[in-house]
C-alpha cells in the first residue's frame, strides 16, 4: 500500500506550507483521483510519493510517506523503480530514446526482463496504445499527444505494482484518453492507481477522489458548476485568408498539412478540432507566421503584410508555454511587451495572477504558467489570438477565468483561433469550428461539430 | 547510412585515436587531410551545417585565428592550430549523429564500463539533443513575441535567449537523471543485453579506415622530415 501520512511541505523562500497535514492511501487494486485547482500542490504530492522530492532538498518536509510499510525516501531508486512508476507532467523529459519502440522498451530491460518478454510487452503495449504504425518513427516527429502515450506505455510495460500519473489526459484526444482509462481500469486489478487530472469527467472508475484545497487532501470531489462562459463574438469581416497550403518538415517528403483553406473573421472564436498528430499545432504556426508554408497562401487582409516572420498582429500561445515565459518576475514578463500599464495589471487581475506578480515566472504551476502565458500575449494586442491546448493544467474555476478573458477578447472585435481536447472549452469556443484528420481540414461547421466529436 | 550500423564502441575508439591524431599531427596538408575525412564522414552520417552555423563558426574561428596572431603566432602555425581545432571539433557532432542513445547503453552494458563514466556518457548523449531542441523552442517563443536580433537589443536578446536557456540547461540535466532513475535505470544492477549482431563487414571496414588513414598521415609527416 502507498500510505501518505500527515504530510506537510514547504518549499524554500516560500511563505506558506503547499502541504499542510495531507493524508491518504492507495491500495493495490484501487484507482485514486486527485484534483485541486492549479498551484495547490498536486504535483508536489505526486513528487514526494515517488520519493524524488525527498532527495532533491527544495524544501522541508515533515510526515511519513510509505510504500508497503517501508519509508519510500530511504528506498535505493532501483527498488522503488521497481514497484512504483511515475509520469511526469512534461513527459518530453521522461522518454529517453530516439525512436518509439526503443523507449517502450527500455525499461523492462533496466528491471532485467529476460528478452522474449521485453518483446511481448512491448508489442502488447504498440497495440494497446495504437502506436504500432509508429513503431519506428523517431520521438521528436510524434505530436504532443503521441508522446504522452509512448512515455504511459513505457511506464506500463514495467509492471510496477503502483503508479502514479500527473496528468495523463492533458494532451490526449477524447478516444485516446477513454481508452487509457479502460487500461487504467483493466490493469488496476494488479496496480494501484494515483491520477493527478483536472479532466475529471473523463476519469472512470475511480475508487476514491480527493482534492487538494489549501494544502489539505479533502475527501470527494470539488463542487464544479458547469456554466462555462462562451466566447463566441459579434462576428465581422474576414482578416485571415488562408488558401491551399501544405506544410512538409523540412528534409521529409510527407506533407504533414495538406490543402487546408479557412478564413479567419473578426470578433469570432474558431476552433480546430481532430485527433492527435492531425497537425493541429503545425496549422497553428503556420499561421502564426513561425513556419514557412511550401505551398498556397496566408494573407494578412488589410495588412499589407505578406512575408514577415512571425507576423507581428498574431498572438500565438504555445502547446508548452515555458519556453515564452522570459523575464524574471511575472509582473514585468506582461509588462514588457505593452504600452499601456494599465491595461497590463487588469489582465494580471482578470486572470487571477495580480497576488504572483513578484514569483518567478518559471516557479509557477503549469496551469499557472499558461494563464501568464495568454497574459502577456494578450498584452501585446494581437490582433488575431492562436491558442495551443489553453485548457492543459487548468481546473475549471481557472478555465472559466480564461474564457472570460477570452471572450472578452472576442466581443472587443479580436480573432481566436483554438485547438483543445477538451469537451467544455470546445464547447464555449466552436463558434466556427474546423474538424482536422490527417493534416486535411474535413469540415466546417459550428456547435454541431463539436457535440458529434465529443458526444 | 553504413556509418550508423557500425559498432558505437569501434566509433568511440575512433574518436579517441582521430583526437590524439590531430593533436599529434604537424603538417597543414595532413591536418586538411584529417579534417577532410571527418567533414566526409560527418556529410554521410547527415552533418548538413546551414548557413548560420557556418557563419557562426567562421566568426568563431577568425576570432580564434586573431587571438593566436595577436599573442605572437606565425601564420603558418595559426593555420595549423585552426585546422586542428576544426577536427577535433568535428569529431563530436559526428559520433552524436551517427551513434542513437539505445545503441550507446546497450553498447556500454556490453563493456561493463564503470558506473561513473557510463552514467556521465549517456546523460551527456541524452542531454545535447534535447538542450538543442530547446535552445530552438526557446528562440520560436522569443520570435513570437517579437524580438529579434538587431542592434542595442543584446540585453534583451541574452535575458530572453540566453538567460532561460541556461536555466533549462541546469533543469534539464536534473530531469534527465531523475527520469532515469524512475524508469529503473541502474548500472549497479544486471540489465537485459538484448542480443546484438557482433562484428560485421561494415565494423571491419571502419576498424581498417580508422587506423589506416592516420598511419597514412603520420608516414606522411615523416616522410616529408627526412626529405
Amino acid at each position: 500500500m502507498l500510505r501518505v501520512n500527515n504530510l506537510y511541505y514547504k518549499y524554500h523562500g516560500a511563505g506558506s506550507r503547499v502541504l499542510d497535514g495531507i493524508g491518504l492511501e492507495v491500495k493495490q487494486g484501487e484507482l485514486v483521483l486527485l484534483t485541486g485547482p492549479t498551484g495547490s500542490g498536486k504535483s508536489t504530492l505526486a513528487l514526494l510519493a515517488a520519493g524524488i522530492l525527498q532527495r532533491q532538498s527544495l524544501g522541508i518536509y515533515r510526515g511519513s510517506i510509505t510504500l508497503d510499510e517501508k519509508d519510500v525516501a530511504s528506498l535505493p531508486t532501483f527498488d522503488l523503480a521497481k514497484k512504483m512508476g511515475i509520469l511526469f507532467q512534461n513527459v518530453d523529459l521522461q522518454l529517453f530514446h530516439e525512436r518509439v519502440a526503443e523507449d517502450i522498451s527500455f525499461g523492462p530491460e533496466n528491471l532485467g526482463f529476460l528478452p522474449k518478454a521485453i518483446y511481448a510487452s512491448l508489442e502488447r503495449e504498440l497495440d494497446r496504445f495504437g502506436l504500432r504504425s509508429y513503431r519506428d518513427h523517431r520521438l521528436i516527429s510524434l505530436s504532443g499527444g503521441y508522446r504522452q502515450r509512448v512515455a504511459m506505455s513505457g511506464m506500463i510495460a514495467m509492471g510496477q505494482s503502483y503508479l502514479i500519473l500527473d496528468e495523463p489526459l492533458a494532451f490526449l484526444d477524447r478516444s485516446a484518453a477513454t481508452a487509457l482509462m479502460s487500461l487504467l481500469n483493466e490493469i488496476k486489478k494488479q496496480t494501484g492507481i494515483l491520477i493527478i487530472e483536472h479532466r475529471i469527467d473523463m476519469v472512470k472508475g475511480a475508487d476514491k477522489a480527493f482534492h487538494l484545497l489549501e494544502g489539505k487532501a479533502i475527501p470527494g470531489l470539488p463542487p464544479v458548476s458547469d456554466d462555462f462562459p462562451s466566447c463566441f463574438g459579434p462576428g465581422g469581416k474576414v482578416i485571415m485568408r488562408v488558401e491551399a497550403i501544405s506544410y512538409h518538415f523540412p528534409g521529409k517528403k510527407t506533407a504533414v498539412l495538406k490543402d487546408c483553406s479557412l478564413e479567419l473573421r473578426q470578433g469570432t472564436s474558431h476552433l480546430l478540432l481532430g485527433d492527435n498528430g492531425c497537425g493541429k499545432t503545425i496549422l497553428l504556426k503556420v499561421l502564426s507566421g513561425l513556419f514557412k508554408h511550401n505551398s498556397g497562401s496566408v494573407d494578412i487582409i488589410g495588412s499589407g503584410i505578406k512575408r514577415v516572420r512571425p507576423f507581428p498582429c498574431v498572438g500565438l500561445v504555445l502547446q508548452n508555454p515555458e519556453h515564452q515565459l522570459i523575464m524574471p518576475t511575472v509582473a514585468k514578463e506582461v509588462c514588457s511587451f505593452t504600452q499601456n500599464p494599465y491595461q497590463a495589471e487588469q489582465i494580471l487581475s482578470e486572470l487571477e495572477l495580480e497576488k504572483l506578480i513578484s514569483r518567478h515566472p518559471q516557479s509557477l504551476s503549469r496551469g499557472q504558467k499558461r494563464r501568464l502565458a495568454l497574459a502577456a500575449v494578450l498584452a501585446g494586442n494581437p490582433r488575431l489570438l492562436l491558442l495551443d491546448e489553453p485548457t492543459v493544467g487548468q481546473d475549471p474555476e481557472s478555465l472559466k477565468l480564461m474564457l472570460r478573458v477570452l471572450h472578452q477578447f472576442v466581443r472587443n472585435g479580436g480573432t481566436l483561433l483554438s485547438a483543445t481536447h477538451d469537451s467544455h472549452a470546445a464547447r464555449s469556443l466552436g463558434q466556427v469550428v474546423w474538424h482536422m484528420a490527417n493534416g486535411r481540414i474535413l469540415e466546417k461547421g459550428g456547435k454541431e461539430i463539436v457535440e458529434r466529436y465529443f458526444f | 547510412m553504413w556509418i550508423q550500423k557500425v559498432n558505437p564502441l569501434i566509433k568511440f575508439l575512433a574518436a579517441i585515436l582521430l583526437t590524439c591524431i590531430a593533436v599529434l599531427l604537424k603538417r597543414p596538408e595532413s591536418l586538411s587531410s584529417l579534417t577532410g575525412f571527418l567533414f566526409i564522414l560527418g556529410w554521410i552520417g547527415g552533418l548538413r551545417p546551414s548557413c548560420r552555423v557556418l557563419a557562426g563558426s567562421a566568426i568563431m574561428l577568425s576570432v580564434f585565428g586573431l587571438i593566436n596572431l595577436a599573442f605572437g603566432t606565425q601564420p603558418y602555425d595559426m593555420i595549423k592550430n585552426l585546422l586542428r581545432l576544426i577536427a577535433i571539433f568535428l569529431i563530436g557532432p559526428v559520433l552524436t549523429l551517427t551513434v542513437s542513445p539505445a545503441e550507446l547503453v546497450q553498447c556500454l552494458r556490453r563493456c561493463r564500463l564503470p558506473n561513473g563514466i557510463a552514467l556521465g556518457l549517456i546523460v551527456t548523449f541524452r542531454f545535447i539533443p534535447i538542450l538543442l531542441s530547446e535552445a530552438v523552442q526557446i528562440r520560436d517563443a522569443a520570435r513570437l513575441r517579437g524580438l529579434r536580433w538587431k542592434p542595442g537589443s543584446l540585453r534583451l536578446t541574452f535575458r530572453s535567449v540566453i538567460m532561460p536557456l541556461s536555466f533549462k540547461t541546469v533543469s534539464v540535466a536534473d530531469h534527465v537523471a531523475t527520469a532515469l532513475e524512475v524508469r529503473g535505470f541502474s548500472l549497479r544492477h544486471s540489465p537485459t543485453i538484448m542480443p546484438g549482431s557482433g562484428l560485421g563487414w561494415k565494423d571491419i571496414w571502419f576498424i581498417m579506415m580508422a587506423m589506416f588513414l592516420p598511419l597514412i598521415l603520420l608516414l606522411f609527416e615523416r616522410v616529408l622530415c627526412f626529405a
